[in-house]
């Protein structure tokens, strides 16, 4: 008899779920008889889920702090950067984990106005997780300015529609093409700029959505048959 | 040789510095000019007004802040536009999220917005902040028949039960609309594959600029409206604007983003024109691309 | 605009020195800007970790594992009783732990094994459902003859209904079809690739867009909280 191994459980986690969204789909009345089975299965995976993505979360901070700590350790390339991360990592976690500037001892929310993790939050993490992220604002307009040319037929296409969308989409654009009389409304900017999104975009991403629809369940049947193998299986 | 074909080689020279200096000279410009271009209620975002408008008051409104920080320039702006209608209808807000962040997130609109703005709103009564919880889209999808199965406790520790703006809630249907403001995964996607389309709950949303075009296609079967960037945040203050004056602040912050975005806008469109300016000048000069 | 009317808190000054850092990076990199982008890392990690304990990992495990810890974070609350069924997700979320220790690497397997079946079966059904069925429901379901509230042909959305479904058609084609010849065949696909040309445009527009919106939101927040300009 084979040995139960891994993708064994894998095939039957997602068999399982599968057979409940048809017989115990949410919304509906308490299942009764084996589809009470399978709305348990169902409410307690989803519930497991969520716990082992905490789990994840711990095992890439001790990644984390592992890579961080060779890099001093053995004085590797930018190693003093690495001592910032390190500090910053233990202290947040502290700070965190202990609740610290809220209620005394665990009572406290830890993310209540006055507790130190919220002023860490505001303090530190919110500008630079915005500013790292709308660097990103200059490199487009460099990368526009460089890359962006209308070469073919195709890319005047692609050029034309994000321009259309790009000045379309501003509260003044109709003053730009308010000439137009009203049987060409239609062109003026913000309702070409809408029709683009409503009719071509729609139409393109409708497609993408197909296809990737396919992939996934065809990437999902291969996992329950245990023939995807690489980063996709469990190899 | 040409007499132009100095020009075309610099275009081509121009330090990406430059650039990024007159990027930020302009918005920077327009920040201290404070232009304010008036905007009105589009197609997709008047549904979710209209539907706020609807319900009776006491009807909870479900928000679910799924972004970072380094979204909130565009999804803050709808929350505080969506809290500021909810309150006025005196329909209690429940704020959720599944992103870690989301606690933050919330605790940024009570003591930026509600505390400043409606002293009178009380905790429990006209908004409750349940937080966080990891999970994702199976989060969500758990809830469609009861938040409990979740949620033990609001985010300050008050069970469920206790909480008056919850007291008719069980599961998602319970509320009057569900609206995810979503900066990624998990996000406005899963919540239309695992709760819209699963419990066929009626669920809006906001999504920023990246995203906006991928929703369009669920527009307006799957999504009954759709807040798209801060153009669709600026919409919404429009709506609010014209129903209450006087009642909301006469600029809002997405409206007052818009004069600085629009000023960008079309220093980027002048740069791709530049660029396409000088190939196009290469071309009928017959050098070599 | 205001006069100067700089903060005194010190959240915003580091919050504002933090910004100037990471924009110091657009001149080129320098140690500023490696500062601030090992802290972010610090900072970020911790800061996950400590919510997904506090919000799941203890609620969920800790106080279902060992009721009487419910009393740590609120004496007066009753600690409930002992749920053998949060042992499971515990042991499945050690063993993905185990993945640090080389010679038990091999047990992680088994919470990875659960995590990807879990996704598979709940993606299949979702994805069928929403992004195919229902997606082919919206192109095809109302025709493309629609109608007003009062009976009259709608002749813009019916345009409009008519073109998405060609659109969607066309696209699909470019995509399924690796053969490309003929006279029907070939332009077909060509308005397909057109069509998607139209979609990553309005796409790499509406990005634009939500990139200029984070510069926009940043430097109304250090010239307006920090500066007091704005």
């Amino acid at each position: 008899m084979a040995r139960f191994q891994p993708r064994h459980l894998l095939a039957a986690v997602a068999v399982t779920l599968i057979v409940a969204a048809f017989v115990a789909p949410p919304g509906g009345d308490d299942p009764g008889g084996p589809a009470a089975f399978f709305a348990f299965c169902d409410a307690q995976f989803s519930s497991w889920f969520g716990i082992l993505a905490v789990f994840a979360f711990l095992l890439g901070g001790v990644s984390l702090v592992g890579t961080h700590l060779r890099r001093v350790l053995l004085r590797e390339r930018d190693w003093t950067y690495s001592i910032v991360t390190l500090v910053s990592f233990l202290g947040v976690l502290v700070v965190g984990l202990a609740k610290l500037g809220g209620a005394p001892g665990l009572q406290g929310d830890p993310f209540a106005p006055d507790a130190w993790l919220t002023k860490v939050f505001d303090g530190v993490l919110s500008p630079l997780h915005a500013t790292l992220y709308s660097l990103l604002a200059f490199y487009v307009a460099s990368a526009s300015y460089r890359a962006f040319r209308a070469r073919s037929l195709e890319t005047s296409v692609l050029l034309g529609s994000a321009l259309v969308v790009l000045v379309g989409r501003i509260p003044s654009a109709d003053r730009l093409t308010a000439w137009l009389p009203a049987d060409m409304a239609f062109l003026r900017l913000e309702a070409l700029s809408l029709w683009l999104l409503k009719v071509p975009n729609t139409a393109g991403q409708r497609a993408i959505m197909i296809g990737v629809a396919l992939g996934v369940v065809s990437l999902a049947v291969r996992m329950i048959a245990g023939v995807e193998r690489g980063k996709g299986g469990l190899e | 040789m040409n007499a132009s074909s100095g020009a075309e080689p610099f275009l081509e020279r121009l330090d990406r510095r430059w650039i990024f200096l007159t990027l930020a000279l302009s918005v920077i410009a327009a920040l201290l000019y404070e232009p304010v271009f008036p905007d009105r209620p589009g197609e997709l975002v008047r549904p979710i007004f209209d539907r706020l408008e609807s319900l009776a008051p006491g009807t909870p409104v479900l928000v679910s802040l799924d972004y970072s920080p380094s979204s909130a320039p565009e999804l803050e702006p709808m929350a505080e536009a969506l809290t500021r209608h909810a309150l006025l209808r005196g329909l209690p807000l429940c704020y959720l999220s599944l992103w870690p962040t989301g606690n933050n997130m919330a605790e940024r609109l009570e003591s930026d917005l509600i505390a400043t703005e409606h002293p009178e709103a009380v905790y429990g009564r006209d908004w409750v902040t349940l937080g966080f919880q990891a999970g994702g889209e199976l989060l969500a999808h758990a809830m469609i028949d009861s938040l409990g199965s979740r949620f033990l406790t609001d985010s300050r520790g008050t069970p469920l039960k206790e909480i008056p703006a919850l007291a008719h809630v069980v599961g998602l249907g319970d509320f009057g609309l569900v609206v995810s403001l979503s900066a990624g995964t998990p996000g406005l996607k899963e919540w239309v594959l695992y709760v819209g389309d699963a419990g066929g709950i009626p669920l809006a949303g906001g999504c920023t600029g990246v995203g906006a075009p991928q929703f369009f296609p669920y527009y307006p079967r799957q999504l009954m409206g759709l807040m798209a960037a801060l153009k669709g945040a600026a919409e919404y203050e429009a709506a609010l604007a014209r129903v209450y004056p006087g009642q909301v602040p006469e600029v809002m912050r997405a409206t007052r983003g818009m004069g600085p975005q629009a000023v960008a806008h079309l220093v980027i469109v002048g740069f791709i024109l530049l660029g396409n300016g000088a190939l196009l000048r290469r071309r009928s000069g017959g050098s070599a691309p | 605009m205001n006069g100067w009317s700089v903060s005194t808190s010190l959240e915003v000054w580091v919050g504002a020195l933090l910004t100037l850092m990471v924009f110091s990076f657009l001149w080129r990199d320098n140690p500023f800007y490696k500062f601030a982008e090992h802290l972010f890392v610090g900072v970020s990690a911790a800061y996950w970790m400590v919510v997904g304990f506090w919000t799941t990992l203890w609620p969920r495990v800790v106080v279902p594992l060992v009721p009487g810890a419910v009393k740590v974070v609120s004496p007066e609350a009753e600690a409930g009783p002992f749920d053998p069924l949060a042992l499971l997700p515990a042991l499945l979320g050690l063993l993905m732990l185990c993945r640090m220790v080389p010679r038990l690497s091999g047990l992680a397997r088994w919470p990875t094994a659960f995590v990807l079946g879990t996704t598979a079966g709940y993606t299949v059904v979702r994805y069928v459902r929403s992004d195919f069925l229902n997606q082919i429901r919206a192109a095809v379901g109302e025709g493309v003859l629609l109608r007003t509230p009062d009976g009259r042909l709608d002749t813009a959305e019916s345009v409009a209904a008519a073109a998405t479904l060609l659109g969607t058609l066309a696209c699909l084609h470019y995509f399924m079809n690796t053969r490309r010849e003929g006279r029907v065949s070939s332009p077909f696909a060509r308005l397909g690739l057109l069509v998607l040309m139209i979609t990553f445009g309005a796409s790499f527009g509406s990005a634009v867009m939500a990139r200029i919106s984070l510069l926009v939101g940043r430097l109304q927040e250090l010239m307006g909280s920090w500066l007091g300009l704005i």
